[in-house]
């Protein structure tokens, strides 16, 4: 079992800027240990994003088509898949700590299951509550790499 | 399989406020997608989308959770469940209260309690008093298919007796103006597997369907509408929005939801596709039908031709189809298309499709960022 923290700089939350950090984060701190299932629970992947979008929209009449896909919920998680070439199951829990309970027993079901053998369980959220006026964020990151003892 | 069965089903979709209305207008084929004046006078680029008018649902910031009540009220009452006390609430939505965001901009307040994905499950668990498991799923395009195949996995093992899983989406602008901006919506309205289709078109529902362990249902006495034989889940690791136009996840899927399932290929007599209508995704859709089925995959129909895509809520929609056409016997047709692209090389179902026995159906989803899912949904 491995399970790790980290801490994004200030990011602004336009495109794909904190799913790309979390992607590239995991994928450095995880080594050659990939998974092959993928359990990410967030209160608030994609709303900053999605502020910005049609704040954007709203004020100069134009919004970025790239931007569009960040506004979702799931954007860390396919991000983060391909980053890691995961092709099992990838799920996207929204909420507070019920969610990461959601995420770490769905992973540990699999697990048990056969369904997977190395799920990564992941909690992605911002230091501060996400408000209409946006401005730069931090992302808090942790993981959890769940294995049998064999594994 | 599982021993999750299907007690009640309620839906509410631009084609009616429950699902007799639906299944209605599903089966006359008729595309209820629309020119809307007041989108585009608010100056979004697209007027096209598929919308519910419905008085139940009055305010604009609360139409996730009003939609979800409505839908919601309709499965509970079919299964007889007036107050199901312990059940869980299992939700897939893509953008949560998108009103609630988009008024952001003018007011300057935003509030992710009232607007984020959670909000809808929070407040149907506290309207119905429900005491179990409460989960948000949001995989976008097939999150009520992750909320129902999660349901079933809940009930069989123990987690709950009953749960109430779906998919709500209420009418986002947000992605409207999004989906635009990408050039993914077709202006004259969504034709899945059509020759010359171009895209998209934006719905918005609600779909919930009543699932409990086949114990509990029998002790009740309650009526199994359908079983839920298991969701299989892939992931493309491929592109942010594009699908591997080989299909290989969504091949993955599919194999994998009938592995869970027990179910042999043979065994489907219906897919019910996400079929879009976009160039890329069916046709990466119907290959990957061809990996799993071989040259002559089962008859297909997508819903969206006539609903349009409610996002969040499609697969839930279609999961809620896939009961009505289990019970009748009866494949819907693939709505709003004249004519079906040959090159796909599918038996598209072109007029309501009586069959004797339909065994199995494969209901279909796939989101942004390469997640794909296909659940299995049987006979009672």
């Amino acid at each position: 079992m491995w399970d790790a923290e980290w801490t994004s700089p200030e990011l602004v939350a336009t495109g794909e800027t904190g799913a790309g950090w979390a992607a590239e984060t995991l994928a450095a701190g995880l080594d050659d240990a990939l998974p092959d299932g993928l359990y990410v629970a967030t209160p608030d992947a994609g709303a900053r994003e999605a502020l910005a979008f049609w704040r954007e929209a709203a004020e100069t009449g134009f919004a970025a088509p790239a931007a569009f896909p960040w506004t979702l919920a799931n954007s860390p998680t396919g991000r983060i898949s391909r980053e890691l070439g995961i092709t099992g199951p990838c799920t996207t829990f929204v909420g507070g700590g019920t969610a990461v309970e959601a995420a770490r027993s769905a992973a540990a079901d699999d697990l048990a299951s056969g369904l997977v053998t190395r799920p990564l369980v992941v909690w992605l959220r911002g230091d501060r509550p996400v408000v209409a006026t946006g401005g730069p964020v931090r992302l808090l990151l942790s993981a959890l790499l769940l294995t049998t003892h064999a594994g | 399989m599982t021993d999750a069965v299907v007690t009640g089903i309620g839906t509410v979709t631009p084609a009616g406020g429950d699902v007799a209305e639906t299944w209605a207008a599903l089966l006359r084929g008729r595309s209820v997608i629309a020119t809307w004046p007041d989108l585009l006078a608010e100056g979004l680029p697209v007027g096209v989308a598929a919308r519910v008018a419905d008085d139940r649902l009055a305010d604009p910031a609360r139409r996730g959770r009003d939609l979800a009540a409505v839908a919601a009220g309709e499965a509970l009452a079919q299964a007889g469940l007036s107050h199901p006390g312990t059940a869980g609430v299992f939700v897939g939505t893509t953008m949560g209260e998108s009103a609630v965001f988009e008024q952001s901009a003018e007011t300057g307040v935003f509030d992710l309690a009232e607007g984020g994905g959670d909000a809808i499950a929070s407040d149907l668990a506290a309207r119905l008093g429900l005491s179990g498991p409460v989960r948000t799923y949001g995989t976008a395009c097939a999150a009520g298919n992750y909320a129902i195949g999660a349901a079933a996995g809940a009930v069989e093992a123990g987690a709950a007796d009953v749960v109430l899983a779906g998919g709500v989406e209420p009418f986002s602008r947000l992605a409207l103006l999004g989906f635009a901006r990408m050039r993914a919506v077709d202006p004259g309205g969504c034709r899945p597997f059509g020759a010359g289709r171009r895209g998209m078109t934006l719905g918005e529902a609600a779909a919930f369907l009543v699932v409990e362990h086949a114990d509990h249902a029998r002790a009740r006495g309650a009526t199994v509408l359908a079983r839920i034989g298991g969701l299989g889940l892939a992931a493309d690791a491929h592109h942010p929005t594009a699908p591997d136009p080989a299909g290989v996840g969504m091949a993955a899927a599919m194999s994998a939801g009938l592995a869970r399932a027990g179910v042999e290929a043979g065994e489907v007599g219906w897919v019910s596709a996400h079929g879009t209508g976009t160039p890329l995704s069916d046709a990466a859709e119907a290959l990957a039908l061809h990996r799993v089925f071989g040259a002559q995959p089962p008859p297909v129909s997508s819903v969206k031709g006539v609903l349009g895509h409610s996002l969040g809520a499609a697969t839930a929609v279609e999961a809620v189809v896939a009961v009505c056409a289990l019970r009748d016997r009866l494949l819907p047709p693939n709505g709003g298309v004249d004519e079906v692209d040959p090159a796909l090389e599918l038996d598209v179902v072109g007029e309501p499709r009586p069959v004797d026995d339909l065994g199995w159906v494969l209901s279909c989803g796939y989101a942004f960022g390469g997640l794909d899912s296909a659940l299995l949904v049987g006979s009672a």
